[in-house]
């Protein structure tokens, strides 16, 4: 392992709980910007190098997008693996591919952070996954994410969601025995069709539902309160819901803190930093403002730590908000804006 | 001003009996003197549109004066129209001698009732005064992003002349209130296609609808015109009301061969847009529209075969393409660049989008004017203008293709007696 693969191995471990974020996304920077030839030509363009940048705010933000039209690796050698985004919001044909050097900076920075939104209070408890296993879907980050927190976690875990969809039956059996708190844990639109089922019943307290991920290109939306009212319809009162916020192109994600200390408002651990810019100028804009959520992920070591995504947030004084995917702007009269026009021949 | 109750109608009514009984000519007469007061820059009515308008649209001070003047000459010449749709403007009058021992009397719609967008202020101008001409009332309902120039424009009138202000009524009412529609003998809208939908739906069988939904406007450049002159008009046409006009081009087809190759052009573009920039700088975006062009320049660094930016914030981009498509701009200010090897592939290109053709901004040589025009016009394009004058129709221009006068009068002809036959 380098220098900087152990030191971010203390870091996840919170070994060095006072480590200086901004000297650490400055090396990170300079590596990546050496390493990976597309996000050095996208800060060359903005005129920002590691010889002229100083303060760690003012490192480019990739967007995302360049993971499904670029290789954005700046690991060492060829990748030992690559999780791809499920395509949904984009339509199947342009796929992200994140590429990983190695897996076990991932996992290691993954576990204490599901553990500290997800589970507070429990040690170990059955997890039901709402998503298709490793197996089925080897390169879904989100699978491999949820297995290695059953690996770390679960008393026993089983997969409900294959290539024919959601395994209901089996689900609510599984379900209907439980005597004792578990955690659902999958898709936001896997839970649609979980409540949807009309399935009626009680879990036992402390139990929890993680899900993530939208509903674009699906057949039904529904807002986060209304899934979340439905889960307790669906599954009892005592049932606590959380959202996950992370992407494919992430290594570590975010969480609303409802279990952690009530707040709905979402944080992640300490090396993940999360600015709304302002998309005008990526000049940040201050807490209560919407903007562009830009996030500097440390984890994402083998790719690129400075992502700016198409996602609009808001930052308060406890936390951040995701507002939602940016709806696409609409013309202001009988010309046509690009985002309408896609949509009128997607409709 | 929310709201329209019988008794406003009732009041355009009134005004109608009256106008309907002034001569065509004294009408215009009139609305040439409304015309001349907006075009005197130093006139207090005017003055006070460009502030306003400024301060409301965000628009740059030098393009509301550049598009204000525009669109009052456009109005201006409504006489012509009227002579060229109707045959006559006296058929507003009387009966006029048509062939073949006809004679004909045209009837406005007695009430034009419009709803405005708010993306090109200064519209309703042509509109209201087209109603007037046709001796009809106007009931105008403005867009909430844009409801500073029609009132002005009624206060105008009414300055002029006040019978003729008395049948113009500038408001707002709830779109679904069936109330402006069913008194009325046209109803004229300007919108999203979904709006406009909505709005048809509301209007009774019997009234006439003419709805101007969604349209996509583009420039050809044939090789022989693929200059650096040509991009600056180009630049221009796509600057103007930040690209929100229906005639706003959003894409280039700019065929190889020619002084500049399409890159090239595309390089001239932008410095044009550059240069544009200081005199007429783009408006302050919503969060929506700066978000969706950050996405499609985020998109186009890594996929465009050139890519030119304002450095710093989204003033202006351009994103050139050598393998030709048609993908709409996000609008303010954003040009897609396509290479074509010859003006002929851009049947193919446009062919799948004929619903939303309109206005074909084209530079090139006379004879080639004609065969794109032939083409485009039998897909749906319903104008050909020259780059540089996208953002002038011409004021006979038959707007999305039906005759503009002429589609909002009834007829009524006396047939002559034929000799008795023994």
């Amino acid at each position: 392992m380098s220098a900087i693969e152990e030191r971010l191995m203390r870091i996840f471990a919170a070994q060095e709980p006072t480590f200086d974020f901004g000297e650490v996304a400055l090396a990170i920077f300079a590596r990546q910007y050496e390493r990976s030839v597309p996000y050095r030509r996208y800060c060359d363009a903005r005129s920002k190098s590691p010889a002229t940048v100083t303060d760690w705010r003012e490192i480019p933000h990739l967007p995302v997008t360049a993971f499904k039209h670029a290789r954005i690796y700046s690991g060492e050698g060829e990748p030992a693996h690559y999780f791809q985004t499920s395509g949904t919001t984009e339509g199947p044909e342009l796929r992200g591919r994140h590429y990983f050097e190695r897996l076990d900076l991932y996992r290691a920075c993954s576990r204490p952070v599901f553990q500290r939104f997800v589970l507070p209070g429990v040690e170990r408890l059955p997890m039901l996954m709402l998503a298709q296993s490793p197996a089925e879907n080897p390169h879904s980050s989100l699978s491999w994410y949820l297995s290695q927190q059953a690996e770390a976690f679960a008393t026993e875990s089983d997969w409900y969601v294959d290539s024919n969809g959601l395994r209901l039956e089996a689900l609510a059996e599984r379900l209907r025995r439980a005597d004792g708190p578990v955690a659902l844990l999958g898709t936001a639109f896997a839970f649609v069709h979980l409540v949807d089922s009309g399935l009626r019943l009680q879990l036992p307290p402390g139990s929890r539902v993680m899900e993530t991920g939208g509903f674009k290109g699906k057949s039904r939306e529904v807002s986060r309160d209304e899934l979340y009212a439905l889960i307790r319809d669906a599954l009892g009162p005592d049932v606590a819901c959380v959202n996950q916020y992370g992407m494919t192109e992430m290594s570590s994600n975010c969480y609303d803190q409802t279990l952690l200390n009530g707040s709905p408002r979402k944080a992640g651990p300490d090396w993940v930093a999360v600015r709304m810019l302002d998309p005008e100028t990526l000049v940040e804009v201050p807490p209560g403002q919407p903007g562009v959520v830009a996030i500097t992920d440390l984890a994402n070591l083998y790719s690129c730590a400075f992502l700016l995504t198409a996602d609009i947030g808001v930052q308060h004084a406890d936390g951040f908000e995701i507002l939602g995917r940016a709806p696409g702007a609409e013309a202001r009269g009988c010309s046509i804006a690009m985002d309408q026009f896609l949509r009128a021949n997607r409709g | 001003m929310i709201g329209v109750d019988s008794n406003v109608i009732d009041r355009l009514m009134a005004a109608q009996a009256t106008l309907a009984t002034r001569p065509v000519d004294r009408i215009l007469a009139l609305l040439d003197r409304v015309c001349a007061r907006w075009l005197d820059h130093a006139d207090p009515i005017r003055r006070e549109a460009e502030e306003r308008l400024a301060e409301s649209s965000g628009l740059a001070p030098a393009m509301l004066r550049r598009g204000l003047d525009d669109m009052i000459r456009r109005t201006r010449a409504i006489p012509a129209l009227l002579d060229a749709d109707l045959g006559s403007r006296y058929a507003l009058d009387r009966f006029v001698e048509r062939a073949s021992g006809l004679r004909s009397r045209a009837f406005g719609p007695g009430l034009l009732t419009c709803l405005f967008s708010g993306n090109v202020p200064g519209i309703p101008a042509f509109d209201i005064a087209l109603a007037l001409a046709l001796k009809s009332a106007c009931l105008v309902r403005v867009a909430a992003a844009e409801p500073v120039f029609a009132p002005l424009f009624a206060r105008s009138i009414t300055e002029v002349d006040a019978g003729l202000g008395e049948a113009v009524h500038v408001t707002r009412w709830p779109y679904d209130d069936p109330l402006p529609y069913q008194r009325a003998g046209a109803v004229l809208a300007y919108g999203a296609d979904a709006s406009i939908a909505a709005i048809r739906q509301l209007v009774p069988p019997e009234v006439r609808f003419l709805g101007h939904g969604h349209k996509i406007s583009f420039a050809v450049v044939a090789a022989e015109a693929a200059t650096e002159q040509t991009a600056r008009r180009l630049a221009r046409d796509v600057a103007m009301y930040d690209q929100q006009g229906c005639v706003s081009p959003h894409m280039a087809f700019v065929e190889r061969g020619g002084p500049l190759s399409p890159a090239g052009f595309a390089e001239a573009c932008a410095a044009a847009f550059a240069q544009l920039q200081g005199e007429m700088p783009r408006a302050k975006l919503t969060l929506e529209e700066a978000a969706a062009l950050r996405a499609a320049r985020d998109e186009a660094e890594f996929t465009a075969d050139a890519f030119h930016g304002s450095p710093g914030d989204l003033a202006w981009a351009v994103i050139h393409s050598e393998t030709p498509a048609f993908l709409p701009s996000p609008l303010n200010r954003l040009l897609r660049t396509y290479a074509i090897s010859s003006l002929s592939e851009v049947e193919g290109l446009v062919a799948p989008h004929a619903a939303y053709l309109q206005t074909i901004a084209y530079a090139g040589p006379e004879a080639r004017r004609l065969a794109l025009a032939e083409t485009l016009g039998r897909l749906g394009a319903s104008r050909i203008a020259p780059i540089g004058q996208a953002q002038q129709p011409h004021p006979l221009w038959r707007h999305d293709g039906a005759p503009t006068a002429a589609s909002l009068v009834r007829w009524v002809e006396i047939e002559p007696e034929e000799d008795p036959q023994p």
